[in-house]
């Protein structure tokens, strides 16, 4: 098994061995791995649920959106998962990085091009960040917190072209 | 027969590191499933099987470590032993093979480590046979050398620390010695 992490520091020592420090870091990411899994188990447990509570949230918000778009609340919540499983596979590697390749960059030209609004997607991913926080415990919800925070950084960034809604 | 396709001879694949069961494509291949799907019950043991086992791994560093200086001194006598002409046709072969089997043993920790051949084979193994063929060693010196790493090992490990390490010792054995011989042995 190949722990991303674990090898990248071991391509940074070269000709010669692992330093203290290393050897601790090393330790210390492995001893994380069952907590890490924990987590992942524990936002399995409540994914439906907590991507459902997102959408009806901005359902209310924002009433004609499911006009203006072809099954967008069934699309919104297969998207909410599936970025969400991504941010648990991030958060297992301690990767950050990962959930910007994988999902979040590709989430956010998507919705331009469909035209949805920077606005729009921060409220959507504050609005799943909130449901976690609601049902996760603190351990967990701060195990997963950068990831979820990334999302509405990223997704919704505004460097770009603003949609309509 | 004759295979026209390969004019000179070519040294045998080594064994591929997956048939040694000594390697896994990793966590990321075991993420990498369709619509990001949950780890299932056998993919989450197997990491967290892994992620048990580091504190053993890293204890075995420890002590390979701790030996590693006497190791290396007395696989470098012993060879001397045997092949009492390699000085000369080589400057500084004794104090090189000192540093190469250090540095080696640094890269087999690290491979043990991740518990990863081909890892070793990768970063080390192959190109440094090319360049030890090019000098003209044989590959029976090479297979004395790291045997006797291998011995060496095995009287100054704890047996965890030497089943750990193994799998890696008998790799390089396995790699280091499998080439041509060469025209001009110069061991």
């Amino acid at each position: 098994m190949v722990i991303p992490a674990i090898r990248t520091l071991l391509n940074g020592v070269q000709n010669r061995h692992l330093d203290a420090e290393e050897k601790a870091e090393i330790a210390s990411l492995a001893a994380s791995i069952p907590d890490r899994l924990a987590t992942m188990e524990a936002v399995k447990a409540i994914e439906a649920e907590a991507c459902a509570a997102a959408c009806d949230r901005m359902r209310e918000r924002y009433p004609h959106f499911g006009q203006q778009h072809e099954l967008a609340w069934p699309k919104a919540f297969r998207d909410a998962a599936l970025v969400l499983r991504i941010n648990c596979q991030g958060m297992l590697l301690g990767d950050l990085g990962y959930q910007d390749r994988k999902a979040n960059l590709l989430t956010r030209d998507i919705n331009r091009a469909v035209g949805i609004s920077p606005a729009f997607s921060r409220e959507f991913w504050s609005a799943l960040r909130d449901a976690i926080r609601e049902r996760l415990d603190d351990d967990n919800y701060h195990r997963l917190a950068p990831y979820l925070e990334a999302n509405i950084e990223v997704i919704a960034g505004t460097d770009g072209l603003g949609g309509t809604q | 027969m004759k295979d026209e396709s390969q004019p000179w001879p070519m040294w045998s694949k080594p064994r591929p590191a997956e048939d040694l069961g000594l390697t896994t494509s990793g966590v990321l291949a075991m993420l990498a499933k369709p619509d990001a799907e949950w780890l299932d019950a056998e993919e989450q043991l197997l990491l967290t099987d892994y992620a048990s086992s580091m504190p053993a791994r890293l204890a075995a560093i420890e002590e390979v470590e701790g030996v590693c200086r006497e190791v290396c001194k007395a696989v470098v006598a012993e060879q001397r032993e045997q092949y009492q002409q390699f000085d000369s046709h080589h400057d500084h072969a004794w104090s090189k093979a000192y540093r190469d089997l250090d540095l080696m043993i640094a890269m087999m920790l690290k491979s043990m480590l991740i518990n990863d051949v081909r890892y070793l084979d990768e970063e080390v193994l192959y190109w440094f046979r090319t360049i030890l063929r090019s000098f003209d060693f044989t590959p029976q010196f090479n297979i004395d050398y790291y045997t006797r790493l291998r011995s060496q090992f095995e009287q100054r490990l704890s047996p965890e620390a030497f089943k750990l390490m193994l799998p890696f010792l008998d790799r390089t054995i396995e790699v280091m010695g499998d080439f041509p011989e060469p025209a001009t042995p110069r061991v």
